[in-house]
């Protein structure tokens, strides 16, 4: 009950901020539009953004690039707008989710190695140390330069930019184990092994998941980045184009759009994160 | 050396020594910062018995008692388990932290299951003895909560019968009820004789309750100016209650003590 109250009260507030966005957005849009004939490209209005931008995406369709739309004349443009948004969208949550679940794999099972076996940190800690100061987003032409304009460049891409955060993270989580549980296990009778299975593996939990949490920002990001510069589809692409030809409405949908997508996924990802430190004390 | 076969008269009574303690020193820091923490302790814990170690803080109580665990190495000297010497951690001596040292991750009944888990018990035998320690401390009701959601007192008694549980030879105990309130205090204190009078194991209990080391033990080590300088022997039997606590003479030993530890 009290559950059920807190949610309706949230929900309610969501809707308060919704509908004062939605107030100044279009009474801004209709102040400009009685100053200027280029309203409609520097703050268009919802209705614009609802009729004119989504079928607008019907060239962006099947791997379409904007422009003109390419397919059977007199198809419904409107039908095809949407489906060109949710064929760029999975397109571009696949990537996301792709880069960060990879990303994680690769960074916190590396941190894994490097935290329990102290050759392996000796030997790989100062590179890491050092690349993990490049800013990722100069990286993005030499990825361009060596993979092309190609999914496969992308992915390491990301990949690489969660695993290099993800790394340093473990070995932090690692580093952070409260002695007393390594040393209490000991006295239990555990082997090493056993010591890493379970005690360090249960402690550094909610550390990764901490990790992940930015890990997930970051892989959006990314992305977002990685498709403004160097793709032919996704939604950042649809977002560079849509600029380019001074489609301001177009470019409004798709930030709408993102917005929705990244408050899904934070809070998917927020009841994992719940659930794995449910046992940590608040 | 075979101390198995040891056997040594104190007090007219023929008693097996189960610790031997042989010139242990331990130094930390080398050259400038070298401190001397304790020099050459030499000393006898016999079988059944249980003793405190008491002394000023910092004085290298637990760091003996961590060397005897095996978690800590001697700069000199050996400590000798049945004659066996102590080169590592191991189940046969369980070790209760001061601090609160039971894993958050776990429910209270993992907690006690985790020793036999180490050990490949099955679920279900593994479940059913930890109930029965659980049980021992009075927990059975709160096998399913994490422990974040106990007090102070009933982690300390989930690490009793976590340890307890694992059947170690040997118990040692580091100020493990020296967080506590003195009613949780005396409460643990009465837990601890009723659990320990049950198999007698050797016990070795570090402490700067002086109250607390005359009420557990059968010998108290006063450990100061990096040695044990004074041993005492409890002439209580038992079982103690704690109508003990406010006996002349038992606050005739406190006074005694008080005099050995207390700062000149």
């Amino acid at each position: 009950m009290f559950q059920f109250r807190m949610l309706l009260s949230q929900v309610k507030s969501a809707i308060i901020g919704i509908a004062v966005i939605i107030a100044f957005w279009e009474g801004a849009a209709y102040y400009l539009k009685g100053m200027t004939p280029y309203a409609h490209i520097i703050l268009p209005t919802i209705e614009q953004c609802l009729t004119e931008a989504i079928p607008g995406m019907a060239p962006f369709f099947w791997g379409g690039q904007g422009g003109l739309f390419q397919g059977q004349a007199g198809a419904n443009l409107y039908l095809i707008g949407l489906l060109a948004l949710a064929q760029n969208s999975a397109i571009t949550v696949l990537r996301i989710i792709s880069g960060l679940v990879w990303g994680a794999i690769v960074g916190i099972g590396t941190g894994i190695m490097m935290g329990m076996n102290d050759k392996v940190r000796k030997f790989l800690e100062p590179p890491i140390e050092l690349i993990r100061t490049i800013p990722l987003l100069t990286l993005i032409p030499l990825f361009m330069y060596w993979f092309g304009i190609s999914e496969i460049g992308r992915f390491l891409y990301i990949v690489y930019g969660v695993a290099v955060v993800l790394v340093i993270n473990t070995i932090n989580a690692i580093d952070n184990v409260p002695p007393v549980y390594k040393q209490f296990s000991l006295t239990m009778g555990a082997s090493r092994g056993q010591v890493f299975r379970t005690v360090v593996l249960p402690a550094i939990v909610p550390g990764l998941a901490g990790g992940l949490k930015f890990a997930l920002a970051l892989s959006w990001a990314l992305t977002l980045a990685a498709e403004y510069l160097n793709a032919l589809s996704g939604l950042g692409r649809i977002v560079i184009l849509s600029e380019i030809h001074l489609f301001t409405d177009r470019m409004i949908v798709v930030v709408v759009l993102l917005i929705i997508y990244s408050l899904v996924l934070y809070a998917a990802f927020m009841r994992f994160y719940r659930f794995v430190t449910r046992w940590m004390p608040s | 050396m075979q101390s198995d076969e040891q056997k040594e008269s104190v007090l007219g009574e023929e008693k097996t020594v189960k610790i031997r303690l042989e010139n242990i020193s331990k130094i930390f820091g080398v050259a400038k910062t070298k401190l001397v923490v304790f020099q050459d302790i030499n000393a006898e814990i016999f079988k059944q018995e249980f003793v405190s170690v008491i002394g000023p803080s910092g004085g290298g109580k637990s760091t003996l008692l961590f060397i005897m665990a095996g978690l800590l190495p001697t700069t000199e000297g050996r400590v000798l388990i049945d004659g066996k010497e102590v080169t590592e951690p191991g189940r046969d001596r369980g070790l209760v932290f001061q601090q609160d040292s039971i894993f958050p991750w776990r429910s209270v009944i993992e907690n006690v299951e985790y020793g036999l888990e180490l050990r490949s018990v099955s679920q279900k035998e593994r479940r059913e003895v930890a109930m029965n320690y659980l049980k021992l401390v009075n927990l059975e009701k709160f096998a399913n909560f994490w422990p974040k959601e106990l007090s102070g007192g009933m982690k300390k008694r989930v690490a009793l019968a976590m340890v307890w549980a694992n059947q170690p030879d040997v118990l040692l105990m580091d100020e493990p009820f020296g967080s506590l309130d003195y009613p949780t205090k005396v409460d643990l204190q009465n837990k601890l004789l009723e659990m320990w009078g049950r198999d007698k194991k050797t016990t070795v209990f570090v402490t700067h309750d002086i109250e607390e080391a005359v009420f557990l033990s059968d010998r108290i080590f006063v450990l100061t100016d990096g040695n044990i300088r004074h041993t005492l022997k409890v002439p209580f039997g038992r079982p103690r209650t704690d109508d003990l606590r406010t006996d002349k003479e038992f606050q005739e030993i406190r006074r005694q003590l008080w005099g050995y530890t207390a700062r000149g």
